[in-house]
């Protein structure tokens, strides 16, 4: 099978009940967005499953937007970078250990692909050659998210004897690696 | 650095928001860009509020396709 093709994932069936409430606001949801409930509430599903029960171990609040890019561009550059030090040097490794057991260049790539997916913290996308795996995020949060970004990626690979090549601007994050 | 074998095929993979796109551009959405030249694989997640796109980088980019997704919230909001 060609790399950019993967088996669709095994589906079950099962029912639970639910809250009323709950459904009502499944299926207005569904609706409006034009999928069939089952498809929404396998998304909102999977979502717990590969996200959410993982951050609520490390903690995780839920500013809005606008909240978040204040507080980014109200604090000092210095204190971001340390923060980031701090938070890339532990945040990864605990998140992906609980999630897979394991943590290594693959586990942190896809945090960094779940950061994009499940917290909008970025837009992500990698292209994959022969020579290297190159990833690139793109965000409206400003300078000092990228800053955040660039020392948060340092650490985190650093536990693991890997430097990445890193560039920025004020709305992007470009990384690469070698091809393994 | 380590070559890959001459068979190796490039991979591209992107996560890009819906946030900015009207409900009824995300409809039309998978069908749009399923029809770009080089995009393989399309996937709404409507509870994560992103599309996931495989797609093969010597025909298209990430990029480009964020261009695309632009340009079709642009003419929908027109």
């Amino acid at each position: 099978m060609s790399p950019l093709k993967k088996a669709k994932p095994k589906s079950v069936p099962k029912s639970f009940r639910v809250d009323e409430s709950a459904l009502i606001a499944v299926e207005k949801e569904a609706a409006a967005q034009q999928v069939s409930s089952n498809t929404l509430v396998n998304q909102i599903l999977i979502q717990f499953s590969e996200f959410e029960r993982f951050a609520k171990k490390i903690n995780t609040v839920k500013p809005s937007s606008f909240v978040f890019r204040g507080l980014l561009d109200s604090a000092d550059s210095d204190k971001i970078i340390e923060l980031a030090k701090t938070a890339g040097s532990s945040i990864p490794q605990a998140f992906v250990t609980a999630k897979g057991g394991r943590v290594d260049i693959d586990s942190l790539l896809d945090h960094l692909r779940t950061l994009s997916l499940y917290a909008h913290l970025y837009e992500y996308s990698e292209n994959v050659n022969s020579q290297e795996q190159m990833v690139t995020l793109v965000h409206d949060f400003g300078l000092n998210w990228s800053i955040f970004l660039i020392h948060y990626i340092t650490a985190m690979f650093e536990q693991l004897g890997v430097s990445p090549k890193l560039e920025m601007s004020d709305r992007s994050v470009i990384l690469s690696l070698p091809a393994r | 650095m380590k070559q890959k074998s001459e068979g190796f095929q490039p991979v591209g993979n992107a996560i890009l928001s819906l946030r900015t796109l009207e409900p009824s551009t995300c409809s039309r959405l998978e069908h749009m860009l399923s029809k770009v030249p080089g995009i393989v694989e399309v996937n709404l997640n409507h509870a994560a509020d992103v599309v996931q796109v495989k797609f093969d980088p010597t025909k298209v980019t990430g990029e480009g396709i964020r261009t695309i997704m632009k340009k079709l919230g642009n003419a929908t909001s027109h």
